[in-house]
């Protein structure tokens, strides 16, 4: 028996923004705070105004954060449509005011610029209008890598694992913010859960700081990319990604970004039993196809480079797309057709379920393609009786349906806003190429950044109309939150009596 | 506080949901495997899927660290096992449901600290609720000074000729405060605008010498019980036949299946035991029934509780209690002709729910529709709501304090009662904020 406590029958529409701006005021003040930090560094790096700049923005954050929660009374208890209207609508919110140090600092101008590189930094996507941002200061430098930091685990999870975010309630906002499709569990309550996962996030992320530093990066640069890395995010500090670093540097961004893509509950659990990873049969087909990828990727390579370059290369900047990390270490929009097909095929991927990595998942793919199979075999046997199995776990009906319908979803996605980026006509003489379109929507959606042809690693995002600018933000979030908390807001259902 | 729950029946589901909400560290150890999901999508608590009466399965889950492992699967076989097994294991408190009194006998040899029966502790609540004779509740906090009345409001009882604001200042000269109302299922909390409607299940916090003031309040008559009609042969209702032979009532038992009947008979000495459909008029309509009689659906079935109960109600039955398995009618139906709705399974867990309670606070009750409870504590020294009126205390809301016993004084609180150290408070509240409302009297 469920009864809940209620005051008055509230309208839906009026007790989901409650909630929203309920959590909206918390996950304000976490993101507030992140401002200081980067203040902070700002002020360590003698740039005053800069840094006064940025205490501002995190002032207004935190009395915006501060008045919501005190004037909304805690929501009593939410549905899981609730739990993910709540979290999709907060992620909007919240791009919003992480634009706040763009925009105040005069790093970057023009609102439309700034909330698309806030979202692309809390989605981990990478993507950006700057077209060196060796040029901004340190302080903001900083503040585009915290975003993706806080993005990549999810600033609603750590809001559940330091406030107990409303009870039963954080446990659905979590769901629908952590990439995949149920949140595996480490500790009884959600809560313990969320601390450990963010416990092995910064853990990992500072063994990343320590490494890069002893290579040719200076501490500012290391912590930069390592939170960029481990959140699979791809701002970096130099106009040309990682091509200017040492082969160190590379080798050791390569092996997090790889790590940054397997599940962080697999990395706790295997943290004292390392047999774990080789249990896991999502590890086994997420390294399986990241090996195939590389071999195939150098194979193309290898006839227009060195081998060692082909194979370093084709390492880095595969495992960059499979994981969605988005850092490159050669201008990939350069390489053969072929390869460039591949290219935007990666992006389709994405690391494990419960890792920082975007787009479809390794899980998803694997029930995908297992369950097709089931039908190719149905086929052949009509009175044969095939259950999908996921290492030795039988995938049931209603997850497989899930992860159909989630891959019908991405796709049509996909198309049309392929379809409607090059619709838009842009400053360009004619609209945008197809290279560019295709290859934005896939990195905008799957949270990689840079795509090919006029937003290739060469380049940015910064020469697209304002309009596809709106258009590609908007997709970052949606392929974070992946797709349902989003297209959930546009549901009768939610809203009605 | 770590628990492990085995087996996610209606008991084990309802007891994992009520205690994660309330912020203990949940495991729910299931075998089978759609239920498993189901309530995995349900609650925050982890749900293993497998058979929890095993080493394996117990080690997984941690019984070494835990503090209680409930076992209510429907075997008692697996139950006691499972105890024994947790207990080996380091589980430092068990309860195993078992329902065959010969294996209840030296239980606790095998590790089994407590002993849960549904049917026999249902059969004590409803010897309970027969001789309130119409109110649903009367539970005593405070060595009894204080007391919770509950009853179904009447149509035009006094209570509902207004908001609450306004009856207060009319009935002021006695203090008695409205805990909750569960209205349709559904638990309100009342405050000053609340218009108590008839039907409504009210709970009402009063001192001991105003309780006949409280029932008339809300319009419940209290009237004598002296004779039961017992529907149905199930082993609750024989417990139950038993319990009421052996608090002075004449008993009439009712059953269909003549092979039944006979056995009851020969059980049964004691009871009148009728051959008949219980739902056919004709069949209660002999028995001549008076508003001294109280009918009790207690067969396995919803739908011929819920009838005989109609039908004796409306052949003159002064009271009619209905047995539902659906934990859900519970609350739902509890109004329609029948004065109480009881669930055995829910009992029995709500038994369990206060056994775990039962170390952190002084008393606590739970009722049968709603799932708030109302828990006395005592406020120690140095805590936060020391010299604090209870209206700057930032108590969740909802949260009703509901009386005070200070020096042997009892009264009922209002917004500018200051709260002293050594002070008993009684109050009602929803599971996930007992945990923080009691934090603000305790140190």
């Amino acid at each position: 028996m469920t009864t809940r406590l209620q005051r008055e029958t509230l309208h839906p529409a009026r007790s989901l923004l409650k909630t929203v701006a309920y959590v909206l005021g918390s996950v304000l003040l976490f993101v507030a705070v992140a401002m200081t930090s980067a203040a902070v560094v700002s002020a360590l790096f003698a740039e005053y105004t800069t840094s006064v700049w940025i205490a501002v923005s995190a002032g207004i954050t935190a009395i915006a954060g501060y008045v919501t929660r005190r004037v909304v009374p805690r929501p009593t208890s939410i549905t899981v449509k609730q739990g993910f209207a709540t979290v999709g609508l907060a992620w909007f919110v919240f791009s919003i005011f992480g634009a706040l140090p763009y925009l105040l600092t005069g790093a970057i101008p023009s609102i439309t610029d700034a909330v698309f590189e806030t979202a692309s930094g809390f989605t981990t996507t990478g993507a950006s209008i700057l077209p060196d941002p060796n040029v901004l200061p340190n302080g903001i430098s900083f503040w585009r890598a915290m975003t993706q930091w806080l993005g990549g685990m999810g600033v609603i999870v750590l809001g559940v694992a330091i406030l107990p975010l409303l009870g039963t309630g954080g446990m659905q906002l979590a769901r629908a913010e952590s990439p995949g499709p149920t949140p595996d569990r480490l500790t009884p309550r959600f809560q313990g859960t969320a601390k450990r996962l963010w416990l092995v996030y910064a853990v990992i992320t500072a063994i990343e700081i320590l490494l890069l530093w002893a290579g040719d990066m200076t501490g500012f640069q290391a912590v930069i990319h390592s939170f960029t890395t481990m959140s699979t995010g791809g701002f970096g500090t130099e106009p040309d990604s990682i091509a200017g670093f040492s082969d160190y540097t590379k080798w050791v961004i390569t092996f997090f970004m790889f790590a940054a893509g397997v599940s962080f509950a697999l990395h706790f659990r295997a943290w004292n039993k390392p047999v774990e990873y080789v249990k896991n049969p999502e590890f086994k087909l997420y390294t399986f196809i990241t090996i195939a990828a590389v071999v195939v990727m150098a194979g193309g390579l290898i006839g227009d480079l060195a081998t060692y370059d082909a194979i370093r290369d084709a390492a880095f900047n595969t495992i960059s797309l499979t994981t969605t990390t988005g850092f490159a270490s050669a201008d990939f929009g350069l390489w053969r057709p072929a390869l460039q097909i591949m290219i935007v095929g990666l992006m389709f991927l994405g690391g494990m379920a419960g890792s920082t990595a975007g787009a479809m998942k390794t899980f998803r793919i694997g029930v995908l393609s297992k369950a097709a199979f089931a039908d190719l075999r149905r086929l052949v046997h009509p009175r044969g009786v095939f259950i999908t199995h996921f290492g030795r776990q039988k995938v049931t009906e209603p997850v497989i349906e899930a992860v159909q319908s989630f891959f019908l979803f991405y796709m049509f996605l996909f198309m049309t806003a392929t379809f409607g980026l090059a619709f838009i006509d842009a400053n360009l003489s004619e609209g945008l190429d197809l290279v560019t379109a295709t290859s934005a929507v896939a990195a905008s959606i799957g949270n990689i950044g840079p795509g090919l042809g006029d937003v290739g690693p060469a380049s940015n995002y910064s020469a697209l109309p304002a309009l596809a600018k709106w258009m590609l933000s908007g997709l970052m979030i949606v392929g974070r939150l992946e797709i349902f908390p989003v297209l959930v807001l546009f549901t009768k259902d939610l809203w009605r009596r | 506080m770590r628990i492990i729950i085995v087996g996610a029946g209606a008991v084990g589901s309802y007891l994992a949901e009520r205690l994660s909400s309330g912020g203990q560290d949940v495991i729910v150890i299931e075998d089978n495997e759609g239920r498993a999901a189901e309530l995995q999508e349900k609650i925050d608590a982890l749900v293993l899927r497998g058979n929890g009466a095993s080493v394996h399965m117990l080690e997984e889950a941690g019984a070494a660290h835990t503090d209680l492992l409930i076992a209510v699967t429907s075997s008692d076989g697996a139950n006691i096992l499972a105890c024994y097994t947790g207990t080996q294991l380091g589980a430092k408190t068990t309860i195993a449901r078992i329902e065959d009194g010969e294996l209840r006998e030296g239980a606790d040899r095998l590790g089994v600290d407590m002993i849960i029966d549904p049917s026999a502790t249902a059969a004590e609540e409803l010897v309970g609720i027969v001789g309130l004779g119409g109110a649903s509740e009367l539970i005593q906090f405070a060595d009894g000074k204080l007391v919770m009345v509950g009853g179904r409001v009447a149509p035009n009882a006094p209570i509902t000729a207004g908001p609450l604001r306004k009856l207060r200042v009319r009935q002021a000269e006695w203090g008695w405060v409205v805990a909750a109302l569960v209205r349709d299922g559904r638990t309100i909390v009342a405050h000053g605008d609340t218009v108590v409607r008839s039907g409504d299940h009210a709970l009402l916090m009063t001192t001991d010498e105003k309780v006949d003031e409280a029932t008339r309040l809300i319009g419940v008559k209290r009237r004598h019980i002296d004779r039961a009609i017992i529907v149905g042969g199930t082993r609750l209702a024989e417990i139950t036949a038993d319990a009421m032979i052996e608090s002075g009532l004449s008993v009439v038992l009712v059953e269909e299946a003549p092979d039944r009947c006979s056995y009851l008979a020969g059980r049964h000495p004691g009871a009148l035991v009728i051959c008949g459909d219980p739902t056919d008029p004709d069949v209660l309509g002999e028995l001549d029934l008076g508003p001294k009689d109280v009918v009790m659906g207690l067969t396995g079935w919803d739908e011929v509780n819920m009838m005989s109960c109609l039908v004796g109600k409306a052949s003159g039955a002064g009271m009619a209690i209905s047995r539902f398995n659906r934990i859900s009618y519970v609350g739902l139906l509890g109004g329609l002709g029948i004065d109480a709705a009881v669930s055995a399974r829910l009992i029995a867990a709500s038994a369990i729910l206060r056994f775990v309670r039962q170390g952190q606070v002084e008393q606590v009750a739970t009722f049968s529709d709603t799932d708030a409870e109302a828990i006395e504590i005592e406020v120690t020294e140095g805590a936060m709501a020391v010299d604090k009126s209870l209206m700057d205390l930032d108590l969740p809301i909802g949260v009703i304090i509901g009386g005070i016993s200070r020096n042997g004084t009892t009264f009922v609180p209002d917004g500018s009662t200051i709260v002293r150290s050594g002070d008993h408070i009684i109050f009602f509240a929803l599971p996930r904020d007992i945990a923080e409302s009691a934090a603000l009297f305790t140190a």
